[in-house]
C-alpha cells in the first residue's frame, strides 16, 4: 500500500471507529418504568418508616462497636428494599428513593407513627472490609 | 522449511505491516478498532449505571462537576450533593479535573464515563507504544505488544469496579517516555512528562501519581547510572529530573494541595491487604486454569509469557527486568520477611498506600517492553537467516492471541458488571437528604444531595446535618426572625435574613475554611455551616472559594503558560544546553509557584480548628493519671504502656451497653499505622471494637509522651440475642494500617492470655 494510501486508509478506519463508539453509546434508551404514584410512594414511606427501627436494631446486632457500620447496613438494608419494591412494581428505583425522601420532608404520618432518623451517622469507615 | 520464495513473500508482508504500524493513522486505526471491539459491550450499556456500590459513589462526583458547569455555569469546587458537601478538587476519588471532563458535558455523566475508558483506552495504547519504542521495540512488535499494558486486567477490573480514576494509569507510559526523554534534555519530554502526570493526578486516585512517581525515580536511577564516571552528566540528568517534577507539581497543585488538605482533616486509617503470596500473584497475572487463563485481576495474557521470558535475557532490558523484580517484590507486600513495600510505607506519601498488589499494574507495562525489545532481536536475526523471521511472525500470532484473550477479558468484566436503568432526572431546588451511599447516584439527578455516603477516610461531616428541612438555611429559633434562600448554586447561596436580633444563620452543609461572605462572619458551629449576623436586614452572599483550589488553578494556568514556552522554544532546538539554557528553563519552570506563593500570602483563610481533645463524654483526653476507680492493667509492650481500664455497663431498653475505656502512657514515639484491638469473647461468641483513633480523635503515634491519654471508644451495644452470660474483653496492639500482626507484649499485672493481648475487664449480663 502506498504511503499516503495508508494513511488515508488510516483515517477512514479511526474515524468510523470513534463515530461508532459514540453512535453505540447513545443508541439504546430505557423506558417502561415510571414514578410510583403518590399513593405508592405514601405506601413506600410507611413501610420503611415502620421497618427502620426493626432493622437499625439489626444493623446493630452486625455492628456492635461502630455506631457508623451500623448505620450504614441500616442504609445497605434500605437500598435492597428500595429496588426490591421498584423491581415488584415496576417503577423507577429513583422514585422509591424521592418517595421516601418527600415523605420525610413532608413529615407523612403513618399508621405506626414511626418517625425516620433525619441524621446519618458521619462517615467513619471500618478498618478493613 | 519455508522455501525462498515464501521467506520473500513473508518479508515483504512482514516490510508491508512495519510500515503500517510506523504510519500515525494507521496504528491509531489498529488501536481504535482493538478499542472499539473490547469496548463494545460497554458502550452498548452506556446509558445505564452501574449499580456497584463504589460506581454509586464515584458517579457522585463527576455528575455533580457537571451540574455546577452546565447547569450552575461555576467552575465545581463545592460539591454539595456528598456526605453534606465536599470541597471538589479536594475529593481523591474524582476525575472531573482532567481532559475527559469535556466528554463527560458533551455526553452527560453515564455516557461519558463509557467514553472516558475508551479514549484513555486509545490513549493508553499509544502511550505504550510510543514508550516501547524508546525502549529499544521495533515499531511493529511495539504496536502489537502494546494491548498487553493498555488492555491489561486491571483497567477492565477496575472500570468494571466504577473505579474509573484508575484509567489515569494509561497515562503512565506517556509520564515514563516525558521522563526519559527530558533526562536526555529534551524540552517536549519535559513538557510531556508534565502534562502526563499533571493529567493524571487531576483524574484523582491516591495511587496513580505515588506510583508513577516511584516508576519515574527508577528511570532517574538508570538513567543515572549509565553517566555515571561523568559527575557533569550526572549532575545534569538529576538537573533534568528536578525540572520535571517541577513543572509536573505546578501542573498537579490544583489538586495536590485541596486532597492534602483533606486528608488532613480527615486521617485516611483504612486497614490494607497484606499482599499476594507468588502463587497469588501467579494467578493475577495469568488467571487460572478454572478460568481456562482469560480471567485475572491484573491479567496479562498466558501466551506472551515465553516472549516475555525471551525478551527478559536480552542485555539491554537489564533496566527493565530490574524494575520487573522490583515491582513484584513490592506486590507481594508483607509476604515475604524482607518486605520492600513495608519499607516503602515509612515514606510519605507512600504512608496512605494499603493495596501492595497494585504495583502489579506496572508487570504489564515491563511485560509490553521485554515482549517487544525479544521480538526485536528475532527480527535482526531474520534479516541474516529466514527462520528468525518465521520464528518473529510465530510470536506476532502469540501477541495477537493475547490481545484476544485480554479483549476477551475486558468483555467478560462488562458483562459481569451489575447494570440497572439510569436515575430519573428531577430538576428543582435543591435538598439535602438522609440519601443513601449504597445508591448515591441517584441523588444528584434528582436534586438530591445524600447524607449517608462513605469513603475510605474519615470524612469532616457535620453531625447535625439533617435530612427532612423545607428550608436548607434556618435559625436556631424562630424568635431570632426569618432567613429566605434567594439563589442557590453550589458554590453560590444568597440569603436575606431580617433578625429580631444578632443570631446564628445555619446552612445544611458542611463548613470548610473556603466558604465566604458578604456580611457577617462564617463559623464552623459543630463541622456545619453558619454565619453570624447582626439585628436588622441583611442581605449576603456566601460563596466557597478556597485558597487550595484558587491557587491551584492560578498555578496550573501559570504552568500551562510555561508549558507552551516551552513547546515553542523546541521548535529552535529541542535540547536544553546546559548552563544559561539549563537555569533559564529551571526558572521558568519554577516561575509558577509565585502564583501558590502569591495566593498563599494574599488569601486569607481560616485554619480548621483542631477537634477538642475530649472524650465523647467532654471529660479531657490528657490527663496526668487514669481515672479514679479504673482497673490498673500496666500491660507493657516496646514503649508503650496500657496503664487501666475501665468497662462501663449499662441497661437499655432490652439490650446492654458497654463503654471500654483504656489509658494509655507512651514513653517514646511509637512507629507509624498502629491500631487498638479491642475484643469481647463469650464462650462461642466474640466481637471487636478495634480501632486506630483514640477516642476517635488522635493516631497513637501523635500522643503526647509521658501523659495518660484516655481511648474512650465508641458505645458497644450488645444486642438481646448475644447478651445472657459472662464476656471477658481483652486489648492490645496490631500493626492495623501494616502488615496486620500483632505487637509482642511484655506483660502485665492481669498478665498476658495468649495471642499478646491482655484481659481488660469483664462483666456479666443475666438473661
Amino acid at each position: 500500500m502506498a504511503p499516503g494510501m495508508t494513511t488515508y486508509f488510516g483515517v477512514t478506519v479511526a474515524t468510523a471507529c470513534v463515530c461508532a463508539a459514540i453512535v453505540r453509546s447513545g443508541s439504546h434508551r430505557v423506558g417502561g418504568r415510571t414514578a410510583p404514584t403518590l399513593e405508592q410512594a405514601h405506601a413506600i414511606f410507611e413501610a420503611s418508616a415502620a421497618r427502620e427501627p426493626q432493622e437499625r436494631r439489626q444493623s446493630k446486632g452486625e455492628f456492635p462497636a461502630s455506631p457508623w457500620s451500623q448505620d450504614d447496613d441500616f442504609h445497605n438494608k434500605e437500598a435492597k428494599q428500595a429496588k426490591e419494591y421498584a423491581n415488584k412494581h415496576r417503577v423507577t428505583v429513583g422514585g422509591v428513593l424521592d418517595a421516601l425522601d418527600t415523605g420525610m420532608r413532608a413529615h407523612w404520618e403513618t399508621a405506626s407513627s414511626s418517625v425516620p432518623s433525619p441524621k446519618v451517622m458521619p462517615c467513619r469507615p471500618r478498618l478493613s472490609y | 522449511m519455508p522455501t525462498a520464495p515464501q521467506l520473500l513473500k513473508l518479508s515483504r508482508l512482514y516490510d508491508a505491516a512495519r510500515r503500517l504500524s510506523e504510519d500515525g493513522p494507521a496504528r491509531a486505526a489498529y488501536f481504535l478498532l482493538v478499542t472499539t471491539v473490547a469496548f463494545w459491550p460497554t458502550l452498548a450499556a452506556a446509558h445505564l449505571l452501574n449499580d456497584f456500590r463504589d460506581a454509586q459513589y464515584c458517579a457522585v462526583f463527576e455528575e455533580a462537576a457537571r451540574l455546577s458547569v452546565v447547569k450552575f455555569h461555576e467552575l465545581p469546587l463545592w460539591d454539595p450533593y456528598y456526605c453534606g458537601g465536599v470541597p471538589g478538587l479536594g475529593t481523591p476519588s474524582a476525575w472531573f479535573a482532567s481532559p475527559t471532563f469535556l466528554l463527560t458535558l458533551l455526553f452527560g455523566t453515564l455516557r461519558g464515563d463509557a467514553l472516558i475508558g475508551f479514549a484513555m483506552t486509545v490513549i493508553g495504547l499509544e502511550g505504550t507504544y510510543r514508550y516501547v519504542r524508546a525502549r529499544g521495540g521495533g515499531s511493529l512488535a511495539s504496536m502489537t505488544a502494546a494491548p498487553v499494558y493498555a488492555l491489561s486486567g486491571v483497567f477492565a477490573h477496575t472500570g468494571a469496579l466504577g473505579w474509573t480514576h484508575f484509567y489515569g494509569f494509561e497515562l503512565v507510559p506517556w509520564a515514563l517516555l516525558g521522563i526519559r526523554l527530558a533526562l536526555g534534555g529534551s524540552r517536549r519530554g519535559l513538557v510531556l512528562a508534565a502534562l502526563a502526570v499533571g493529567w493524571m493526578i487531576g483524574f484523582g486516585g491516591t495511587y496513580t501519581g505515588p506510583l508513577t512517581a516511584l516508576a519515574g525515580a527508577l528511570e532517574v536511577f538508570f538513567a543515572v547510572a549509565q553517566v555515571a564516571t561523568d559527575a557533569r552528566r550526572v549532575a545534569y540528568t538529576l538537573g533534568m529530573a528536578a525540572l520535571v517534577g517541577l513543572l509536573a507539581a505546578g501542573m498537579s497543585v490544583v489538586r495536590l494541595w485541596p486532597v492534602a488538605e483533606t486528608l488532613a482533616s480527615s486521617p485516611r486509617i483504612i486497614g490494607g491487604t497484606g499482599g499476594l503470596s507468588r502463587v497469588e500473584i501467579w494467578r493475577a497475572l495469568f488467571g487460572t486454569s478454572d478460568n481456562h487463563f482469560l480471567r485475572a485481576d491484573f491479567l496479562i495474557g498466558l501466551p506472551v509469557l515465553p516472549l516475555v521470558i525471551a525478551g527478559a535475557f536480552r542485555k539491554r532490558s537489564l533496566p527493565v527486568v530490574m524494575g520487573l523484580v522490583i515491582w513484584v517484590w513490592l506486590a507481594l507486600g508483607y509476604k515475604l520477611h524482607t518486605s520492600l513495600f513495608a519499607l516503602l510505607r515509612g515514606v510519605p506519601p507512600y504512608t496512605m498506600l494499603r493495596a501492595p498488589e497494585r504495583f502489579l499494574v506496572f508487570v504489564a507495562l515491563v511485560a509490553a517492553a521485554l515482549i517487544a525489545v525479544g521480538i526485536r532481536k528475532l527480527e535482526a536475526l531474520g534479516r541474516r537467516k529466514g527462520r528468525y523471521l518465521l520464528l518473529a511472525l510465530v510470536c506476532y500470532a502469540l501477541v495477537l492471541a493475547d490481545t484476544g484473550v485480554l479483549i476477551t477479558n475486558a468483555r467478560a468484566e462488562t458483562f459481569a458488571r451489575p447494570m440497572v436503568p439510569p436515575p430519573p432526572v428531577v430538576d428543582r431546588p435543591f435538598h439535602q437528604s438522609r440519601g443513601n451511599r449504597w445508591v448515591a447516584a441517584y441523588y444528584p439527578f434528582m436534586s438530591r444531595g445524600t447524607l449517608s455516603c462513605f469513603d475510605d477516610y474519615n470524612v469532616a461531616q457535620a453531625p447535625e446535618l439533617r435530612g427532612d428541612l423545607e428550608q436548607e438555611e434556618y435559625l436556631a429559633s424562630p424568635d431570632d426572625g426569618t432567613v429566605t434562600e434567594t439563589s442557590w448554586s453550589p458554590d453560590r447561596i444568597e440569603l436575606h435574613a431580617e433578625l429580631t436580633r444578632a443570631a446564628r444563620v445555619y446552612v445544611n452543609q458542611n463548613w470548610h475554611p473556603g466558604w465566604r461572605s458578604t456580611a457577617g462572619v462564617v463559623v464552623s458551629d459543630g463541622g456545619l455551616l453558619a454565619v453570624d449576623l447582626p439585628a436588622g436586614t441583611t442581605d449576603l452572599t456566601l460563596r466557597f472559594l478556597s485558597r487550595s483550589a484558587l491557587a491551584g488553578l492560578g498555578t496550573l494556568g501559570a504552568a500551562l503558560l510555561v508549558a507552551g514556552v516551552l513547546v515553542w522554544r523546541a521548535r529552535k532546538g529541542d535540547l536544553i544546553a546546559p548552563g544559561r539554557e539549563a537555569l533559564v528553563t529551571a526558572a521558568l519552570c519554577a516561575s509558577p509557584f509565585a502564583v501558590t506563593l502569591l495566593a498563599a500570602v494574599l488569601i486569607h483563610e481560616p485554619r480548621r480548628p483542631p477537634p477538642p481533645l475530649v472524650t465523647p463524654s467532654g471529660e479531657p483526653m490528657i490527663v496526668e493519671a487514669p481515672p479514679e476507680g479504673s482497673l490498673p492493667v500496666e500491660a507493657r509492650w516496646d514503649g508503650i504502656v496500657l496503664e487501666a481500664s475501665t468497662l462501663t455497663v449499662e441497661p437499655v431498653g432490652d439490650t446492654t451497653s458497654v463503654t471500654v475505656e483504656l489509658d494509655w502512657r507512651l514513653s517514646k514515639k511509637p512507629p507509624p499505622g498502629l491500631g487498638v484491638f479491642v475484643r469481647f469473647e463469650k464462650a462461642k461468641d466474640h466481637f471487636n471494637a478495634d480501632h486506630v483513633l483514640l477516642s476517635d480523635l488522635m493516631a497513637l503515634e501523635d500522643a503526647p509522651i509521658g501523659k495518660t491519654v484516655r481511648d474512650v471508644a465508641a458505645v458497644v451495644v450488645i444486642p438481646p440475642d448475644k447478651a445472657p452470660g459472662t464476656w471477658n474483653v481483652y486489648a492490645g496492639l496490631w500493626r492495623a494500617r501494616r502488615d496486620g500482626q500483632r505487637l509482642r507484649i511484655l506483660g502485665g499485672i492481669n498478665g498476658t492470655v495468649s495471642d499478646n493481648r491482655v484481659q481488660v475487664g469483664s462483666f456479666t449480663v443475666e438473661p
